[in-house]
């Protein structure tokens, strides 16, 4: 069906260096129904340090990433009607540069991706951050999302605090990817200040010890300012 | 004979028990596959920043 191109390991290691991949798979819900080996899953920890399950097919998508994918621009890119299809996008204008009708090796992908690439970088300049970089993001979220599952928000915002400190440099563009993985980190502090504040009214010794160490960590953020009001509170009491 | 049988369907229930599901018995081989985006909006930002294309591929599953 794919493993032709999407396991192919020279397509593989270009994929990493020069692509980003989505694949738009229809009719997976047949192979679902009839209990199909190539719609197999297996379970594995994830993002939120939950079970969840992944097709053995694509490893690290779930049913439902496919399902979603199908939803999204992506599956209007083959105007032929006929299936298999490739399509090479520009990310910038979402235009197709080249489609490819029915099945085709990875040579010539390879080929059309890097004549796109080279369009790609006279238009918008080369990257200032590469896919490694973007991992550290990746790495970073799901350490975040773990902290948060054993409802650790100290390491959670340690994490954030890491993550900033790597990516000082990066260009703007590149920091919203941080800026993300920062509000997820913030979300939850919010809740457990909010945990904390109703905590204070009744009894606020419980509070000071766990405020202390969450206004530290909390320095910098949008929450400091809520934080160390709390802890006024907390210590007035 | 009676106790033969029994002595039969008394190994034939504990390996029913004792087996487990078939999958749990077997650990899924996972080829090696190309990282594939989780969302579109994500492979878009994703191809932005890396200044790449994104080639998607359209299949049908049979």
């Amino acid at each position: 069906m794919h493993s032709a191109v999407l396991q192919n390991k020279k397509y593989i290691k270009f994929a990493d260096d020069n692509t980003v991949e989505v694949l738009v798979l229809s009719s997976l819900e047949k192979g679902i129904e009839k209990k199909d080996r190539k719609a197999a899953t297996y379970k594995a920890e994830g993002p939120d340090g939950q079970e969840v399950d992944y097709l053995v097919e694509f490893p690290g998508l779930t049913p439902n990433d496919i399902f979603a994918m199908q939803r999204t621009k992506a599956a209007s890119y083959n105007d032929t009607g006929a299936i298999p299809h490739t399509a090479i996008v520009d990310p910038f204008t979402l235009e197709k540069l080249q489609g490819i009708r029915g099945g085709t090796s990875s040579k010539k992908i390879m080929e059309l991706a890097e004549d796109a690439q080279k369009k790609i970088r006279k238009a918008h300049g080369k990257p200032a951050i590469t896919r490694r970089d973007l991992r550290k993001v990746d790495d970073a979220e799901a350490k975040v999302r773990k902290a948060i599952h054993k409802e650790n928000v100290r390491k959670a915002l340690d994490v954030v605090r890491k993550l900033r400190h790597k990516t000082k440099k990066w260009p703007e563009d590149a920091k919203k990817s941080v800026d993300a993985v920062e509000q997820i980190a913030i979300s939850y502090a919010t809740k457990v200040l909010d945990k904390l504040t109703e905590l204070a009214e009744s009894n606020a010794p419980a509070v000071r010890s766990k405020i202390s160490v969450l206004c530290r960590k909390l320095e910098g953020t949008s929450l400091e300012e809520r934080a160390n009001a709390l802890k006024a509170k907390v210590e007035g009491d | 004979m009676t106790s033969k049988l029994t002595a039969i369907l008394a190994m034939l229930s504990f390996l029913t028990v004792a087996a487990p599901p078939v999958s749990a018995q077997r650990k899924p081989h996972i080829k090696p596959t190309v990282r594939l985006a989780k969302t579109w909006d994500g492979a878009v930002a994703e191809a932005k920043m890396l200044r790449v294309p994104i080639v998607v591929h359209l299949h049908g599953f049979y």
